[in-house]
């Protein structure tokens, strides 16, 4: 199945690969199609190519394009603003960030696949 | 001897006699009769009285004289002496006819018969008045010479028209040292410097006396031991009657004294302007070689010395050159050797002063001294002068090292506030590392947790066979050990948050006694295997204002702590609400802790314990401290060495939670 078609798509944007890699397989594991890329700027290049998935999992600190640049850029694109963000980050610092929920690492993977699930289980009623 | 002849001749003689009598003019003659009445006169007696012969014979004798001598028997009185002695002789004022009177020098003889009867008296009577005037005038010329020459306090002489000395009083001979017999017959040009003298001096002064008739001068003027002396002079021309220059009348008198005084306080005062000038400069000047070098030419000006040095005593306690004015190029050896300077250039004079000040193990900072090649007194005044210079001196060269001293402080401050800057950059370093640190060490954590808990789901979800309960167990393990990751973690960050003011408390309504059997459930395995019982003495329930968490966390360090140290003895947790404030105590009765220890464990990476044998990042009670104080509350322990220990946490009942000094820390906690 091509994660860009699958309705319980999840985009995951973390620099670190070992994040990355932990929450496409746990993510797989619980039956949603995880996609995976290193920065904000990555991210936009997805969706703006159409892809859509059910939840943003975003870091904040990152390379090329951070947490916040990218929110700023999503929430200013009426095609994207819907998309609902899940902030998942080593800080207790948002710096004023809105989003859907937040997440701190280290989560537990129960935790971790109820927020993931009650988004994607809302865009998909 | 026949009688006619010899009486005619007699009688011849006797007339020639009358006649010869009254021709004489010069003296007055006359016979008086013994009762004193005038019987004869003669032409003396009458241009002496201004009686003529007609008006005067027959009368007595008593009207010559003053009413005074009538009245005191004067007149009779001598009659009876000449009676009596055959002879008197007396001077006295006679009186004329027109009552004017004349000095008369009266000689009365008695004339007696053959028979011896008194007859009468011859008086012969000298006009005496001009010689009267000229002895009297001597007299009085007698007493003020007397009195010139009494005089001492002047100087008082005659000079001729010529300049020549011709009177001498005691004055001049006090003061100017020479008796009248060395003096008397030379020119007044001795007593004249010779530089005066060349200059015609003395001749000048005569001639504008001459001239003017009086004048007054100042000048130096030479003893004859060669001392000079400050003379006023006072020189008055003096003239006969006739108005012709019969000579000079000189007085003069030693101000030598005044003189002095007038010098002493002129050179007082240039050397209290030479005080102040040094003083002055000691201000302005920060370097003391500059005001050393300046000092010695101001005293060498000042008390006029060719020579003026300031020795300086140097680290070894020897004394050097510091400054040297008028000394021709010994500069360089001077520093080794400075008293060699002295006999090297022929000093033959001088004096030495002390620079004093604190520093020199009581020595004197250096010395100034001043020295001529001449044979120079110094005054006392002088002494002063070089004290007060090397007073401002010392002032100058304490003020330095006090400045010095006063830059060396500051410079040690300055060190001290760097360090403790970097000091402190440094801790915050630390603080940022130790947080960067933690939030990196969760991004690893988050992975490996993960992973761990997928394989978990993953494998109850699909159970093996005999494997499955191996693998269960090692991932149950695994997963423990990142809890125990995720705490050390959590704690690391705690501290950072506490160093930089950034702990902050998210207060709502909770009960402490249930939060504490909470805690107490949560440990009873901890102490189960330690074989502690854990007892807590309480309310039902006790309401308050706090941090839940926090509270959670602290009441886990101090039993956790009350567990590793309290021996396998029970653990007694007491809470106790006390007016608006709770205590919760826990007390243990193990190891116990020393009391020099007690402040120490509060503090951040502290145990009282060796590491050894109880492990631990040290950071339980510091992080429990912050918790409490955050809350307005305290911690205290009692303890006793061996005995066991008792940590007590007091908190208000409700909380005003002290602001993190950053809003960002608040969020999320």
């Amino acid at each position: 199945m091509n994660e860009t078609d699958c309705p319980r798509g999840v985009l995951i944007v973390d620099d670190d690969p070992g994040i990355r890699e932990t929450l496409l397989e746990v993510l797989e594991d619980a039956d949603f199609c995880p996609l995976a890329v290193a920065n904000g700027q990555e991210a936009l290049e997805y969706l703006r190519q159409g892809y859509k998935p059910c939840v943003i999992l975003l870091d904040l600190m990152m390379p090329v394009m951070d947490g916040w640049q990218f929110r700023a850029e999503q929430m200013a694109d009426p095609q994207l603003d819907p998309i609902p963000v899940v902030v998942l980050t080593a800080y207790n610092d948002q710096n004023g960030l809105t989003c859907g929920a937040y997440l701190h690492k280290p989560v537990q993977l129960r935790t971790l696949l109820e927020t993931v699930s009650k988004f994607c289980d809302e865009a998909a009623a | 001897m026949t009688s006619d002849k010899p009486t005619r001749e007699l009688h011849e003689l006797r007339e020639e006699a009358r006649a010869l009598l009254n021709s004489i003019e010069d003296y007055a003659i006359f016979l008086l009769g013994a009762d004193g009445t005038v019987l004869t006169w003669n032409a003396g007696a009458r241009r002496y009285t201004g009686y003529e012969e007609n008006e005067i014979v027959g009368r007595s004798f008593e009207v010559f004289y003053s009413e005074d001598d009538r009245k005191a028997g004067l007149p009779q009185r001598l009659l009876g002496e000449a009676r009596d002695h055959g002879r008197v002789e007396n001077e006295g004022w006679r009186f004329r006819k027109d009552g004017t009177r004349f000095w008369a020098d009266v000689i009365m003889t008695a004339l007696r018969g053959d028979d011896g009867e008194l007859r009468g008296f011859l008086i012969v009577t000298r006009d005496l008045t001009g010689r009267e005037a000229e002895r009297r005038t001597r007299l009085s010329e007698q007493s003020l010479r007397m009195l010139l020459a009494s005089i001492k306090d002047y100087a008082i002489f005659m000079l001729d028209p010529a300049g020549r000395i011709i009177s001498w009083n005691a004055g001049a001979e006090r003061t100017k040292g020479y008796r009248a017999d060395e003096v008397i017959g030379r020119h007044i040009a001795m007593f004249y410097p010779p530089i005066d003298v060349q200059r015609g001096r003395p001749q000048r002064l005569l001639e504008e006396a001459r001239e003017h008739g009086r004048i007054e001068d100042e000048g130096w003027r030479v003893r004859k031991d060669g001392t000079q002396f400050w003379a006023d002079v006072i020189l008055s021309r003096i003239d006969d009657d006739a108005g012709h220059l019969v000579g000079f009348a000189k007085i003069t008198r030693d101000l030598t004294e005044r003189r002095r005084a007038e010098d002493q306080l002129r050179v007082r005062a240039r050397q209290q302007a030479s005080i102040a000038e040094v003083g002055l400069f000691a201000l302005q000047t920060r370097d003391l070689g500059t005001l050393f070098d300046r000092t010695g030419t101001i005293v060498a000006q000042t008390l006029e010395m060719e020579l003026v040095r300031v020795l300086e005593r140097g680290s070894d306690g020897k004394l050097l050159v510091r400054s040297a004015t008028g000394w021709p190029d010994t500069f360089g050896r001077a520093l080794e050797r400075p008293d060699d300077l002295l006999a090297e250039q022929g000093v033959r004079s001088g004096a030495q002063v002390a620079i004093q000040s604190a520093g020199h193990g009581g020595l004197p900072y250096g010395y100034l001294g001043v020295y001529s090649r001449d044979r120079r007194e110094l005054s006392t005044d002088d002494a002063y002068f070089l004290q007060a210079v090397a007073n401002v001196l010392s002032s100058a060269v304490t003020r330095r090292r006090m400045e010095t001293q006063l830059r060396l402080a500051e410079s040690q401050a300055e060190i001290e506030r760097i360090r403790a800057t970097r000091a402190h950059e440094q801790v915050r370093e630390r603080d940022d590392f130790l947080s960067v640190a933690a939030h990196e060490l969760r991004t690893p954590l988050t992975a490996l947790q993960l992973k761990l808990q997928s394989i978990e789901t993953v494998w109850r979800k699909k159970p093996g066979e005999a494997i499955a309960a191996k693998f269960e167990a090692r991932i149950e393990g695994a997963l423990r050990q990142v809890e125990r990751l995720t705490e050390l973690v959590e704690r690391l960050l705690d501290v950072s948050r506490i160093a930089q003011g950034r702990l902050a408390l998210t207060v709502e309504n909770v009960d402490l006694v249930a939060i504490a059997r909470e805690v107490i459930d949560d440990l009873a395995p901890a102490a189960e295997q330690a074989r502690s019982e854990l007892r807590l003495l309480a309310p039902e329930a006790l309401m308050g204002a706090w941090d839940r968490g926090r509270l959670q966390q602290a009441l886990v360090n101090v039993i956790t702590n009350a567990i590793k140290y309290g021996g396998g003895k029970p653990v007694d947790i007491r809470i106790e609400q006390k007016d608006s404030h709770v205590k919760v105590a826990i007390e243990d009765r193990g190891i116990g802790i020393s009391e020099q220890d007690h402040d120490r464990i509060f503090q951040r990476f502290e145990r009282a314990a060796p590491l050894r044998h109880y492990g631990g990042l040290g950071l339980g009670l510091y992080i429990t401290r912050h918790i409490i104080e955050a809350h307005g509350g305290r911690v205290w322990l009692h303890s006793t060495k061996g005995a066991g220990s008792t940590f007590t946490l007091e908190l208000p009942l409700r909380s005003a939670p002290l602001q993190p000094s950053d809003n960002m820390g608040a969020l999320n906690e």
